[in-house]
Formats: structure tokens, sequence, C-alpha cells
């Protein structure tokens, strides 16, 4: 029995301790890869603390396959509500038997815990604990460890990953074991066939084999939308003082934030005194809450310090005002108390950005990481971002639409969703002519940019170094116009329907001999690539739509032979459709690309390739021409 | 010019007066010696809201940088006090959220430290209104685990959130660190390259330096002001240099900034010989410090003694220097992974060359020391006599049949007159030792030895099979390096090559990582090489498709999918030129591209791709000729000249438009 046991979890590729790296580089690839992770959650009582606090602890063998570290450094993020401690870390070669040879013991107590920036930003509570090797490592080799992280508060208990971003997995099993006094939730994320679940009086267990890498690129979601995790939610814990609600629901979670809000201390006077020094008088109410809001984008920058209970608390609103810098949460706070001061109905609101897929259905920290100010105006709800310099109130922005909102009401909240926009909405129009008179063709481009196309061109020349600023048209089309060497382009022009500038150039999709000219003018605007199974899956910014009005004068040319009709692809997430036209002598083309899909999951994927095999069947749409008329 | 200090008591006051003298002088002392940096903290405390015009295009405006040095003996260790002043006009969003936060690194280590020691920090409003930062809210963090701009990972730094900063304001912080070196102040000695320029404009840079006991000298570099190595830098009770207007880092293409812009080297230290400010001094200093050696390990443990019977054994000249080189390369051949320290590293160039030196004279071999400063870090500066303005030493020796050889050092799997271009045809420095051991010196130059700098590429295409939507493709590829390209990979290559376990996976990373423009492919075949002194040959195929729907009957390529090409038609690039280009380290090109259509496809013939030429700075030619089913294309490219001014860019611009468009341009295929 127990020899079928060993047997079962044994992988063929990692035998009695012997790495099999050529098989595991046939099936995972170059990379990381996790050959063996165990992790146990565990409940205790502290006696000292008179409290249930948890306990994970972590035991990983990973394989290094070719990753070009050569001193094999690692780092284990935690932050300040967790205590971790590193257990053991020991590097080993692998042998050409496939066995491993110890190269180094680890002292992990002279492990450095440094911080991390996210995004340049500093957190203070974000840190990790790092090692590497004093000796250089071969291209392949294996990496043991093991550490534990205490969590003293349950609320911070969150999210345990069975496969991480870029890691293939041979085998992992994450394991909590059940405490009577501790009541836990645990939500399943992205699991599907691959990971098994199994329960018994004293556990949860869930395992998987084989999982292969995901590839990953500057467009790809966040990984809480397809890597297999879990969330363990305690919802109540029972003590000799009775049973004590954690985070059992949304309710909890708000709780907690409320406290923490309840906890400032505003001074309308300071705020009132504040907005009177910038706000003209005579405005009307909306043209009062542009000038705050205003304000705050224009005074107030973004600096994060977020310190133990910082990063969760909001700073004073009056602090905020006076160092003019804070994180989201001060510059929200700011914000509501500005606008309240004028007496409008503004709140607090906490929200998980798109690049968490989460909902307050499931009450977990993990589920918020920003807070905004949300604004109850003549029967609407309005969302406003202080930590964006160019966002209109009007308009929550992109990163935020369709995601669950929970705003403050007192002792109550509400879950609101943020509107997603239309595609119509959000576009970019590019209307032009191709001119095939000239030895090499010329191109004329008017473009006209709206809804979020408009935002974030306005958020590229407020962020950007002045000399980026200037050329911004170019940097901000240049990937819709291949085949096209630009010249010159005007000044956009800004109203409040859209951005208007024109663009000038050579064009250079043309083959030219002579029999003829064949030219291929369809600019290529869908830019989106075929997606593999092992890809992870599509982040899309914002539903959205791209036009192209392009009229072909033919020059001295004879007229193209035999030019091809109308075409329409795609469904209602996303389609396509090509116009062509013949007016007498010259052609005119309609492109259309709509997207109305806010990621492309991996079960369409096979849909969204057909899509986009039929679009670029079209990329080099041929117009043959004459020599000459 | 040398700044000398000193103070001395007249040996005929009694003890009392001696006492109060002394009290005096230290007084005056610490007034004094405080004065230059109390300077800039009472600067600061009495500033206001400049008025700045210049500048106007850029995101910050730095009014002024002025660091203060202030060097001290303390017992058996030496303290500095590096005391940092910024002024800066914030113009932009960009500007700002790069001068938002102060950082101060500090560090604790156990021979050195740096510890904070205080800071100001303000924002002056237009009006002149100033809001003051509170520095006691300073957070200390480790330098992070994940930002690149810290260099170093180790220590810690002050970080303090600069409050109130809008556009238009103008941000000033004072702060002042001290470090501490454990070390005995007659064995301090303290070398920094510090650069006048960075990312932005800057109306004022300016550093100060202020020691009673010790002297600093300073070489500055592309001062337009006039300012050379022997100007006078005496500035009260200690020197300053500075200069005016300096326009930022350029990020354009070719640009140099070590060639073009202002920056210092200074030496702080106890003693600089008294007469160092000669050639000849230089020339004295050379073999002064190696007496030692003889009896100590030279070259990775190899015995002075022992090398030098070794080389007695050898006969000729040629094969002397050659078995020297061999030992030389023997232990930075065996550790490659120190070359990029140790390449182009002046001390441990002086180092070698010593021993050289004192080996030669033993052996009575005749030989100069060619002092030698790289093409990409300016030229050869008489005025600053130090061994520091040297990237290198080339070693040249005649042989017996009177022609002049040269041997490089440092270069592993280097061979004799093996000198790369960024050396030769410049001016050097040269020691020349007769075989007695006497030296001379002289100006030289390091002669143009005529290598080629060639990079030629061959490419076959063949077109095999139509698979659902894509067509599938066999990439073979032939690369020959030549000359200076070959010398610049060589030390790699031939490392790898040794390694007979590693080789082939090496080779395949550095073809799939270098050679193979996407980064789709994941294995080659067919991999073989030849090498010979001047050249390496390697050649390789791949597999790989090209997308094409079922419903479309054309196919199109582009020639940058199979050759790396570096003429990106940038917009940006097509700005006015603000600075000279370099083009030393540009190759040759010769590319040829085929491509086999078989019976599946047609070329829609494209005669623009047959185009060609040439200007002042170079040439240009692309050709084709198709008979199907062989397409055959080719692509030349040269530069005539090793740099460009200015107003000169739109000639530069020509040739690399034209070779864009080879490059980028598409090649159509439709299906039969």
């Amino acid at each position: 029995m127990r020899l079928l046991f060993i047997s079962f979890v044994l992988s063929p590729l990692v035998v009695a301790g012997q790495i099999d790296i050529e098989a595991l580089e046939k099936k995972y690839g170059k990379g990381e890869v996790t050959l063996k992770k165990d992790v146990s959650i565990s409940f205790h009582y502290d006696e000292e603390l008179q409290k249930y606090t948890a306990k994970a602890t972590f035991n990983i063998q990973s394989l290094f396959l070719s990753t070009g570290s050569s001193d094999g450094l690692l780092q284990i993020p935690f932050n300040a509500y967790q205590d971790l401690k590193l257990k053991s870390a020991r590097y080993f070669r692998i042998d050409s038997t496939g066995a491993k040879k110890l190269i180094e013991n680890v002292k992990v107590k002279y492990a450095d815990t440094k911080d991390y920036f996210i995004r340049g930003i500093f957190y203070h509570d974000l840190k990790v604990k790092q090692f590497r090797t004093n000796v250089e490592l071969e291209e392949n080799y294996c990496l043991n460890y093991s550490y534990e992280i205490t969590y003293n508060d349950l609320k911070f208990l969150t999210t345990f990953y069975l496969q991480e971003g870029n890691d293939a997995v041979e085998k992992v099993k994450i394991s909590i074991k059940k405490t009577p006094d501790v009541d836990i939730s645990v939500f399943e994320f992205h699991h599907g066939s691959r990971i098994s679940k199994s329960e018994s009086e004293q556990h949860i267990t869930y395992k998987g084999e084989s999982l292969n890498r995901y590839k990953t690129s500057y467009n790809s979601v966040n990984g809480s939308y397809f890597l297999p995790h879990i969330i363990v939610s305690v919802s109540s814990v029972t003590t000799d003082k009775g049973t004590e609600e954690v985070l059992k629901s949304a309710k909890n979670l708000y709780d907690w934030y409320h406290m923490l809000i309840d906890e400032l201390t505003p001074s309308e006077a300071d705020m009132k005194e504040l907005v009177s020094s910038f706000l003209k008088p005579g405005l009307t109410e909306e043209e009062k809450i542009s000038a705050i809001f205003e304000w705050v984008q224009q005074n107030v920058q973004y600096v994060a310090f977020e310190d133990g209970i910082a990063g969760f608390k909001p700073a004073e609103a009056a602090e905020v005002a006076n160092s003019k810098y804070g994180d989201c949460k001060g510059i929200a706070n700011l914000l509501v108390n500005l606008l309240r001061s004028q007496g409008f109905d503004a709140q607090h609101a906490w929200i998980g950005t798109r690049s968490k897929d989460y909902s307050y259905s499931c009450p977990s920290l993990v589920v918020d990481n920003h807070m905004i100010c949300a604004l109850n105006f003549r029967n609407q709800r309005y969302f406003l971002d202080g930590t964006s310099k160019t966002a209109i109130w009007q308009l929550a922005p992109s990163h935020l639409e369709g995601k669950e909102v929970m705003v403050a009401q007192g002792d109550n909240y509400i879950i609101d969703t943020i509107k997603t926009s239309a595609a119509s909405a959000n576009t970019i129009l590019i209307s032009g002519k191709i001119d095939l008179e000239p030895e090499v063709p010329s191109i004329v481009l008017k473009v006209t940019i709206k809804g979020h196309f408009k935002r974030r061109f306005i958020s590229s020349i407020t962020y950007w170094s002045v000399r980026t600023v200037e050329k911004a048209p170019y940097y901000f089309m240049r990937k819709y116009l291949n085949g096209i060497d630009i010249e010159s382009f005007t000044e956009p022009v800004y109203n409040d329907d859209g951005i208007t500038f024109s663009i000038l150039g050579t064009y250079r999709n043309y083959a030219r001999n002579k029999t003829g000219t064949t030219l291929f003018p369809l600019l290529h605007t869908v830019n989106y690539k075929n997606l593999k199974a092992d890809d992870a899956p599509t982040y899309i910014s914002f539903p959205h739509q791209i036009n192209v009005e392009m009229d072909i004068q033919e020059g001295n040319l004879s007229v193209p032979k035999s030019p091809p009709g109308n075409r329409n692809f795609g469904n209602d997430r996303y389609s396509a459709n090509l116009k062509v036209q013949q007016v007498g002598t010259s052609i005119k083309l309609r492109q259309n690309f709509t997207i109305n899909a806010l990621d492309i999951s991996s079960s369409e994927f096979e849909q969204w390739n057909n899509f986009l095999d039929e679009v670029h069947a079209f990329d080099n749409l041929a117009f043959i021409y004459g020599a000459n008329k | 010019m040398k700044f000398m200090h000193s103070t001395t008591l007249p040996l005929s006051m009694g003890p009392i007066n001696r006492l109060f003298w002394s009290f005096l002088l230290l007084l005056a002392h610490n007034l004094v010696g405080a004065q230059m940096s109390k300077e800039a903290w009472d600067n600061y405390k009495s500033s206001r809201y400049e008025k700045v015009l210049d500048f106007q295009e850029s995101d910050a405006v730095i009014i002024f940088d002025r660091t203060y040095y202030e060097t001290t003996a303390k017992g058996d260790k030496v303290e500095r006090i590096k005391t940092v002043h910024r002024k800066i006009k914030i113009n932009s969003l960009y500007g700002l959220e790069q001068f938002n936060k102060l950082y101060i690194p500090t560090l604790d280590d156990l021979h050195y430290n740096i510890k904070f020691v205080d800071c100001k920090a303000k924002t002056i409003k237009p009006n002149n209104k100033v809001v003051v930062s509170d520095t006691s809210l300073m957070v200390e963090t480790t330098l992070p685990a994940n930002v690149p701009f810290f260099y170093k990972k180790e220590g810690s730094v002050k970080l303090l959130a600069i409050r109130d900063i809008t556009i238009g304001d103008e941000i000033e912080y004072i702060y002042a660190v001290k470090s501490s070196y454990q070390t005995s102040p007659q064995h301090y000695s303290h070398s920094e390259y510090v650069s006048f320029s960075g990312n932005n404009d800057c109306l004022e840079r300016s550093i100060f330096f202020e020691s009673d006991d010790f002297i600093t000298k300073i070489w500055p570099r592309n001062f337009r002001s006039g300012v050379t190595g022997k100007s006078s830098f005496v500035y009260k009770n200690g020197q300053k240099i500075s200069l005016a207007r300096i326009s930022r880092n350029s990020e354009e293409l070719y640009a140099n900034d070590i060639i073009d812009q202002p920056y210092i080297v200074f030496t702080t230290t106890k003693y600089i010989a008294e007469n160092d400010d000669t050639w000849k001094d230089l020339l004295k200093d050379f073999g002064h410090n190696i007496k030692k050696s003889k009896k100590t390990a030279i070259f990775d443990g190899l015995k002075f003694t022992e090398f030098q019977y070794q080389l007695n054994r050898i006969k000729g000249v040629t094969g002397l220097f050659d078995s020297l080189l061999n030992t030389l390369n023997a232990p930075v051949e065996a550790n490659l992974h120190v070359y990029r320290d140790i390449e182009d590293e002046i001390e441990i160039a002086w180092y070698h060359a010593n021993i050289i030196s004192k080996l030669m004279k033993r052996l009575n071999v005749p030989l100069q020391f060619n002092f030698v400063v790289d093409k990409n870090s300016g030229t050869l500066d008489h005025d600053f006599v130090s061994r520091y303005q040297f990237d290198n030493i080339i070693i040249s020796f005649v042989d017996e049949q009177g022609q002049k050889h040269f041997m490089p050092l440092l270069e592993p799997h280097s061979n004799l007159d093996e000198i790369k271009l960024k050396y030769q045809g410049t001016e050097c420095f040269t020691i020349s030792q007769e075989s007695t051991g006497r030296k001379t010196f002289l100006f030289d130059k390091i002669p143009d030895l005529g290598v080629k700098n060639k990079i030629s590429t061959e490419v076959k295409v063949v077109l095999k099979k139509l698979v659902m939507d894509s067509l599938n493709l066999e990439v073979s590829n032939k690369v020959s390096y030549q000359g200076d390209s070959w010398l610049n990979i060589k030390p790699y290559i031939i490392h790898l090559l040794n390694d007979s376990a590693e080789k082939e996976n090496s080779l395949n990373s550095f073809i799939l990582g270098q050679l193979i423009p996407t980064d789709k492919i994941d294995s080659v075949y067919k991999v073989e090489h030849s090498l010979d002194s001047v050249s390496f040959v390697l050649s390789y195929s791949y597999s790989t498709s090209q997308a094409m729907p079922h419903n479309s009957n054309i196919i199109s390529f582009q020639p940058e999918q199979y050759i790396i090409s570096e003429f990106y038609p940038s917009y940006g690039a097509r700005d006015n030129r603000t600075v000279s280009g370099y083009l030393y380290n540009e190759p040759e090109l010769a590319y040829s591209l085929s491509f086999s259509l078989g019976n599946k496809f047609n070329w829609i013939e494209n005669v623009r791709k047959k185009d060609n030429l040439e200007n002042a700075f170079g040439v240009f030619s692309s050709d084709y000729s198709y008979k199907s089913p062989e397409l055959n294309l080719s692509f030349g490219f040269r530069y005539k000249k090793e740099m460009f001014k200015k107003t000169e860019w739109p000639d530069v611009l020509d040739l690399r438009d034209k070779s864009a468009g080879f490059f980028g341009g598409n090649l159509y295929f439709v299906k039969l």
C-alpha cells in the first residue's frame, strides 16, 4: 500500500531525487519550474495576544531552467501585517545523471529585508525578504526553500496562488487545517479541471499537477483573471468571549473601513476656507464641482507613503491640503471633504481597479486596491478619481469601468457598479487620401479622437516630458500607421467633442514596376495578435471603435481591376467591416473595427483567432493599377 | 595648478601665548573651515524666487547645483562632509515628478559609512511665498529591491516628499551627509568622476573643496568656458570649479555625452608629489611603486623571478611578447565574468605595465608603453597630467626584422597586433623604455592598422508548405564578423567555444538572443562555425512560419524579419540636431537576402528595392534580381566618416532613411 502511494505521488520526471531536465524543458520550456510546492495554512490561539492567529508554511522546490540568473536572487514579498520567517534555503546544481548536488546552504538569518516599489511608488509596508548565492550558478539549478508567514490579524489572510505568473508547476498542494473555532470561507478562482479539491473533517486540500506556464505580455490581464488561486477569508472566530465576525460579508469589510474613516477629524471650516481661496463667485453647481476637482488634480500630487494602518486609513484632509501630496485615500478624502464643505453629497468609496478580477461576493481585503470619491448629484452618482490629473468628473476613468464600488452611506453602504462606456463613445476616426501621382505616393490624414482615447491623449501630454509632448500625435497614432513615413503633423485642436490633428507623409505599402502599381491601402487598425492556449488572456483598456475613411487618387494610372466588395466579420463582442466603393476613377475605402469586450478570456481564444484571421486576410488587400491611363 | 594650505605657529612664543594663539587659530579654523558650506546654508535661508528665462522647453531647470566637499583627518580615520545645495524650477508635471521626492542615500559598512547630518527643503512660489517641508517627516527605507535607478542595492535612503509643488514653482533643498573612511589619513586618496551635465538643463553647476589636511587636484574636461586643468580654482580658503548654462545630456542618435559634455575628475589626497604637474613626473611615477613586486606574486600568483626565467628561455622578441600576452590573458580568460569590470580599467593596466616594465628591463628588451584614450571618451588632453585620463595601455615593440608590433592589455583571447578601432589613429602618451631600462616619453600616435570592421550576412528563406493559416518557412543564415566587429565579440565567442560541454547550448543561445530578430524562434539547427585571426563565420538554420489566412492570396515579408536592422525611421530623430554624432563604432554592412518561392508564389516586383545613395558621410545601395522562383536582394551600407556635425545630420539621415525603407518596406508575394 505504501509503495503504491509513493509510485502515485512521484512524477516520472522527478524520480527518487533525480531530475530529468531534458524532459522538463520539453514539457514546460525554459524558465522557472516549481517541482513541488506545499503550503499549509493553520490557525492557532495565541495565549499572549488572547486571539487566534494564522500561520502559513511554504515548502518549495524550484528548478530554474536557463533563466539567465547567475546569482539566484529570490525575493519573497510580504507586508507590514505579516511576520515572515525564512527557515531554510539551499541551492543545488544538477549533475549529468540528474542528481542534485548541494552547492550552498544559505545562511537565511542574514537574508536582507528590503522595501519594494510599485510603479516607482514607495509603499513602506510592502517588503521583500531576499537572498542569493555566493557562488556563480550554472545554467540550470535547483532551489529548495521554506518559510513561514504569521498573520496576527486574520483580516489580512487573503490570497494563495497554486501557480504564479511565470511559473510552470509540476506539483502543488495547498492544505488548510480546519479549526472548530475559526469559521472560514474559501473562494476558488480559475481551478477548472486542473485543480482537485478534497475535504475531510480536518482539512481542505487543493492539489494541482503539470500546470503549464502562461505566456504573458504587456497587454495581458492580471494573474487574478486566469491563475488558479484561492482566497481564504475568515468569517468568524469563537473564543471564551463569544463569537466575533471577522470578514463574514462585505458588511464586515465596510465596518472596518468605516471605523477608520470615523477616526478622522475633518474640519469643515478649514475646507470652506480653502475652497473660498480658489472658487470664484457666481458659479453653477456643475462649475463648482469642476473647479474643486480641478484644484485637487492640479495642486495635489500623488505620492504614496503607506505604512501600517496608513495602507488603509486616509490621511486627514487638512494634512493633504497642507502638504499638497497624498496617496489615493488621502486625495479621495480631501475631495470628499472639499465637496461636502460646499453642500455636496460626497462619499468615500472603495474599489478594486480593473487590475483585479474580484467582486464583493468575496469579502476580503484583496478585493479593493483603490479609493475614490463618490458624488451623488442630481439623482446620479459620479465617481471622481483625484489621482488622475486628466480625468473629468462626469466620466470615470477607464480602469474603473465595469467594477463594483463600495460607497459609504454612514453606518451602511451601497455596492454600485461603474458603468462601462459604449464603444461608440471612444473612437478614433482616420480620414484621408492616398495620392498615387508622385513617384512615392503621398498620404494626408485627418485624425479625430474621442472619449477615453481623448482622455488618454490628454493624459499623455500632461504626464510626458515637454520634448515628447510635441510629438504626441506621432506617438499616439504610430501603431495604426503601418507603411506610412510621417513627415509632419499639425498642432492638435481641442474641443468638447474631441481632438483633431492632421498627418502628412509618404506611403510605402505598394509595389511599382513597368506593368503598373499594386497598392495595399488598408491600415492595420486591428493590432491584436492571435492567442495560443498558453497565452494569458488579453486586457482591453476600454470598449472602442477605430474607423478609417480613405480616398485613393489614382493620378495618371489606369483604374484598378476588379476591386473587392464589402465584408463583415465578428460578433457582438468584436466586429470589423470593410466597404469598398468606386466613384469614378477614385476608390473610397471604409474600415471599421469595434470591440465591446473588456478582456479576451481563454474560453473564446478560438473564436477570437478566427476573427483576427478573417480581418488580417484583408491586411494585404491589393488594388492593381495599370502603368498609365 | 596645485592648491596647498598650511598653518604653523611661531616657535618663539611662550606656552600661554601659544595656547592663546592655538585657541584663536582653532577658532579661526572652525570659522573659516566651515565657511564655504556655511555660505550654502546662509544662501538657502535668504533665497528668493528667481526668474528663469533660459531653457523654457525643459521639464525642470536646475537653477544651481552646488556640492561642497570638506575633508578632515580625524585621528586614524578620514571624514568627509558632502553638502548638496540645489534649486530647481519646475516647468512640467514630468519635471515635478522627478523632483517632488528627495532621496539621500546613506550607508553603514565596516570600512566606510555615509551618515545623514542635516537637511532643509522648501518650495518657493512665484509670489515668493515659501512653503517649508518638515524634514522630521523623512522616512528611512532600504534602497528598494526593484528600482533600477539605484545602481547599488546596499544601504538605505532617506526619503522626503516635498510639500506643495505646482508647475512654475521652485524647489530648493540643502542637505549634508558625512562619510567616514576607516583609513589612515596618510593613505587616504579619493578620486571621483563628476559629470556636470545630467537629464535636465542647468544654469550653474559648482563644486567646492575645502580641507586643511588634504590637497585636491581638479581636472576639468569639455569646459567651454576655457577652464582647464591649469586654471586657478582658488576660492576663499579652498577651491571652486563652476560652469554656467549646461545643456542636458543628449538623447539623440550617435550622441556621445562623454565627448561633448563637461565633467571633472578630482583627487583628494594627503600628498600629491611636489612636481606632478608635468608629463615628466608621470614618467617618474611609472615603475616607482613596483619595487616590492620582485618577490611577490604577479599575474594570478606567478612569481616574478619564475616568470622572468620562463621568458628568458624564449627565443625571439615576438615569441617573448606572445608568451607574455598569453600569460597576462590567462587569468581573465579563466574568469571572463570579470572582463567587463577590468576592460579599459587604467589602474589594472598601470599595474600590469609597471610589472612588464620591470621584467623587460631585466630581460634587456626595449619596448614602449602607449597610454591611449578611447575615441568614445575623447582625445588626449595635454593639460591633464594624470594616468586617469587614459583608458588603457598598449605595448609596442620592434621585432628582429624592424617591424613594429602592438600588444593589447586586458583583452582576453587577443593576439599581437589586434588593436581595437577605438584606439587606432589616436594620439597617445608613450613611455619608451630602452633595453637598459632607461625611459623617455613622447606624444605619439597608434597607427591606423587598416583593419576592416564589417558584418556580412547571407539569408536564404525557402517558402515551404502552406498549412492551415500559415506558411512554413526554412531560414538559413550565415553571418560573418570581420575586424573590429569580430574583436568585440571574440572574448565571449572563444570562451563559449572552449567550453566543450556547453558549446552547443551557448552558441544556440547567442544566435537566438543576438542574431534572430524575433523572439518567436526557440531553436536553431545546422549550427556551424569557423574562425581565423581576422574573422568569425557562423551559420545556422531555423524553421518558422508566417501567418497567411486561408482566404488571402498575398503574403508580405519585411527584410527586418530576418536581419536585425537599426535603421528605424524614427520621427523623433528628424528634429533639428543639437549635438554632433560619432560613428566610430559603426561597421560596414553587406547583406544578401534570397527567397526561394518554389511553384507556389510569385514576387510582385518593386523597382523601389533598387536604390542607391552616396554622399559625404556614407554609401548606401540596394539591388535585386528576380528570376522565378528565386528572388535575390542585396543591401550595402558604409559610413565614410567617423563623426558628423549637427548641421550635417540631414545627410546622415538621408542614408538612414534609404536603409530603413529597404528593411521596413514590404516584399509582396502572390499565391499562384
